[in-house]
């Protein structure tokens, strides 16, 4: 009996080991005892052993496209950055769709050191403790880099007079318009850039429709609202819990759907729905609308844009260019408060804005591979390829890279287009209330209340598919159920402290 | 009697027909929507019957994409190596478990159930399989964590053991000489058929349906399973078109792999499933039925 029990014991025992060297064995360095403090380097992405004594510094940021080329890229840069700064990158890119789950798991670790701030919004995790002060960073830094954002720019990543991250470069403010087919337009006579009132854009899409019955006058141009926001500041909150009206130029927090702005575009967009002029089924649309224009199943879609084309498309200015309060925060650059090496990531964060050879390589790739350089000094994919199988497409995404501004532009953008871009940042109308972030903490229970609502039926109001004043009416009755008012009050006293402290 | 019997029968048979019809209908669009060309699918919609035919999607997925191949070679990769694992594992815990002979039986026991019941949550977990054991960015990311053990399976291995195999026999094989290794593999194993192929079955249908470890530890796409880039696919698609954040304006989504393309990826990703499937259900639903009624 004695013998049995020792038997089974012992197997139990054995299982355990296993157990215990299965997790052994997944180790990349195989030494799991020994802190993992100590040695970060060499057991986050291992093969960069013989590099020398370069500092490493992991780099995380969003794609788009598929990027089957970065570690060719990736290298290149190495070559430079290990030869010039004694830095070698890390570089992970991390699809859009993936991005907020993925970015929020590497804070609560030190695996990443200059990380993207994108999908959740910047004062988040400044609440959270999870980004590094980099006041006193800024305030040492290189001329060069003061110079691609200066003191007042970086307002718009300060909280509480602490900057926490870097803003990239790309269109911080909107115009907000109609993009029509190019050549409807064509036919129906509205030039690109052209500016149009709400008359004229009710006016176009009847004729629109009347010519081409069998196409949609008008698609949703994200999900199933016409347009994500029209001319109303969310104060950094985009689900619009208390709104400054007119571009925000009126300094009074208001309920959205109480400004006539919202009722304005809400009546519209009803009218045409009614008048078939709206794709029928808006609210459970999910194909995008630039397949339904080039497909020629559709006519036009409200949009915000900055300098940048869209393809088959005139764009038209309903709304003039104007920035809201958020507009730096909405993508940025920060340093993870866990990264065990700060000053690295600061060092690199600096060659990420100013370095011109590396930013070109990490923004277009590398040359002769992924682009081709044209006459005029902007650049093409090459012959046949397109940003989705060039092996590496970051050349479209300019505005996620942390500068493009010392980069060639893509040729659909033109030969001036980072020069228009920044003197469009420049000329843009910005809100009374840039650079102020809510925070939500004194109305937690109140605002979760009025998301879900807004939620219910910001939408569909959005859409045109529902009758306007009796939703607006139900809406609203019950937004004051779950406190809109309070929070409204709340949000009012933060920005005239905002606003009375500048 | 009988002609009681036989209308009762064929309302049961209409009853399932039309149960297997709405099991069924889907995956036809789903084929349907595959092979049809995609100025038919912008048009018309999904039919049951392609408007126009076209493989292109097919021919899309296997020449130009070298990620879709290697992403199949992954899933199967770490199917084989999971499911192998897992059901290796599950026994090794479970036959001990069936023993009354055990010391701390229930000890052991309540170990599993307490997994059952209680995990440490996602960010615990996390830091865990990165900081700890570093297996981020390496296959074993997609084998090892919440897939490879499951308590519930050993709980249904240990209740089939104590139920289906009896006390005398594995004492018969000892009289005989037999060691506790010879008895689980030559008396125990080759009477749990039912019950391991179950489990297989279970244990590989997770990591084949597998995409949340490709999205929690994996950040390089070179690793990624097929459902994994399927589901980077939709989510990339869904957050580009949800015009939520200004910044993506500048984004061509129209270059994004067309409606006929992700039905496609849908299609490769379930039909090794399909096929394996009827060679197992007769297995399936015995270690089930003996598993769950006499547990």
């Amino acid at each position: 009996m004695k013998m049995k029990k020792m038997i089974a014991l012992l197997g139990a025992a054995a299982m355990v080991i296993s157990l215990a060297a299965c997790g052994g064995k997944d180790s990349a360095g195989g030494n799991v005892s020994k802190g993992d403090t100590a040695q970060e380097s060499g057991s986050q992405e291992g093969g960069t052993a013989g590099s020398g004594e370069a500092e490493e510094v992991a780099l995380h940021l969003p794609t788009v496209y598929d990027l089957p080329d970065a570690d060719m890229v990736e290298a290149e840069i190495n070559k430079i950055a290990e030869e010039k700064y004694g830095l070698h990158f890390n570089i992970n890119f991390i699809s859009t769709g993936n991005w907020q789950q993925q970015s929020n798991l590497l804070f609560t670790g030190d695996e990443a050191d200059v990380i993207a701030v994108f999908g959740t919004p910047l004062t988040t995790f400044v609440k959270n403790g999870q980004l590094t002060d980099l006041t006193d960073y800024y305030a040492n830094a290189s001329e060069e880099f003061k110079a691609v954002w200066s003191a007042e720019e970086m307002k718009g990543t300060t909280i509480d007079g602490k900057i926490y991250a870097v803003p990239n470069l790309r269109n911080f403010g909107n115009y907000f318009g109609l993009n029509i087919d190019a050549e409807v337009a064509a036919e129906l006579g509205i030039e690109d850039g052209q500016k149009l009132s709400m008359q004229e854009v009710s006016d176009f899409l009847y004729a629109a429709h009347e010519k081409y019955p069998e196409r949609y006058a008008l698609v949703p141009q994200g999900g199933t609202t016409l347009i994500g926001q029209w001319s109303w500041d969310g104060l950094g909150d985009e689900r619009w819990v208390g709104v400054l009206e007119d571009c925000g130029q009126d300094t009074t927090v208001k309920n959205v759907l109480d400004t006539d702005d919202f009722t304005e575009f809400c009546t519209w967009a009803e009218t045409w729905y009614n008048n078939g002029l709206i794709m029928p089924d808006i609210l459970s649309n999910t194909t995008p609308w630039q397949t339904m224009i080039l497909n020629k199943q559709a006519i036009s879609v409200f949009d915000n844009y900055g300098v940048n084309a869209a393809a088959g498309c005139i764009r038209t200015v309903v709304v003039d260019k104007w920035a809201q309060s958020n507009s730096y925060q909405a993508l940025c650059y920060g340093i993870n408060q866990n990264s065990s090496r700060k000053d690295t990531a600061w060092k690199a964060m600096e060659v990420l804005y100013t370095d011109k050879e590396i930013c070109t390589l990490l923004a277009d790739g590398i040359e002769g591979t992924h682009y081709v350089v044209n006459d005029d000094g902007t650049i093409s994919f090459p012959e046949g390829k397109t940003a989705a199988d060039c092996g590496y497409g970051m050349a479209e995404g300019y505005w996620i890279v942390p500068y493009s501004g010392n980069t060639y532009p893509l040729d659909i953008n033109g030969p001036a287009f980072f020069e228009d871009l920044i003197a469009f940042n420049k000329e843009t109308l910005k809100t009374k209330a840039f650079g102020f972030a809510f925070d939500t903490t004194p109305v937690t229970d109140q605002y979760a209340a009025c998301l879900s609502v807004m939620d219910k039926y910001y939408q569909p109001l959005m859409s045109g598919a529902v009758e306007v004043e009796s939703t607006i009416a139900q809406a609203k009755s019950e937004l004051e159920a779950a406190g809109i008012n309070e929070i409204i009050a709340e949000k009012q006293k933060q920005l005239d402290e905002f606003l009375s402290a500048q | 009697m009988v002609s009681k019997n036989k209308t009762g029968q064929i309302i049961l048979n209409i009853i399932f027909i039309l149960l297997t019809i709405a099991a069924l209908a889907p995956f036809l669009l789903l084929l349907s929507s595959s092979l049809s060309s995609e100025e038919a699918l912008a048009q018309y919609g999904y039919t049951f019957w392609p408007k126009s035919w076209s493989f292109g999607a097919y021919a899309y997925l296997f020449k130009s994409s070298m990620k879709i191949v290697r992403g199949y070679g992954i899933t199967i990769l770490v199917t084989l190596i999971g499911t192998l694992a897992s059901v290796t594992m599950t026994i090794m815990f479970a036959y001990p478990l069936s023993r009354k002979e055990l010391p701390f039986r229930y000890g052991f026991s309540f170990f599993v159930f307490f997994t059952m019941l209680f995990n440490g949550g996602l960010v615990p977990t996390y830091m865990m399989y990165t900081q700890t054991f570093h297996i981020k960015n390496t296959l074993w990311a997609l084998v090892v964590p919440s897939l490879l053990m499951s308590g519930f399976y050993v709980i249904m291995m240990r209740s089939f053991f104590t139920a289906n195999i009896p006390d005398a026999l594995v004492e018969a094989a000892r009289i005989d000489g037999a060691g506790e290794y010879t008895i689980l593999w030559k008396i125990v194993l080759p009477l749990s058929k039912p019950m391991m192929a179950t489990i297989s079955l279970m244990a590989g249908l997770g990591y084949w349906n597998d995409w949340m470890n490709s999205m929690y530890y994996v950040t390089d796409e070179k690793l990624y399973s097929i459902q994994a880039i399927l589901n980077t696919i939709i989510t990339n698609i869904q957050f580009l078109t949800s015009g939520q954040s200004s910044a993506v304006s500048a984004v061509d989504v129209a270059k994004l792999p067309s409606v006929s393309a992700r039905m496609a990826i849908a299609v490769i990703g379930i039909l090794p499933v399909l096929c394996i499937y009827p060679f197992f259900q007769k297995y399936f639903v015995k270690g089930i039925v003996v598993g769950g009624v006499k547990g």
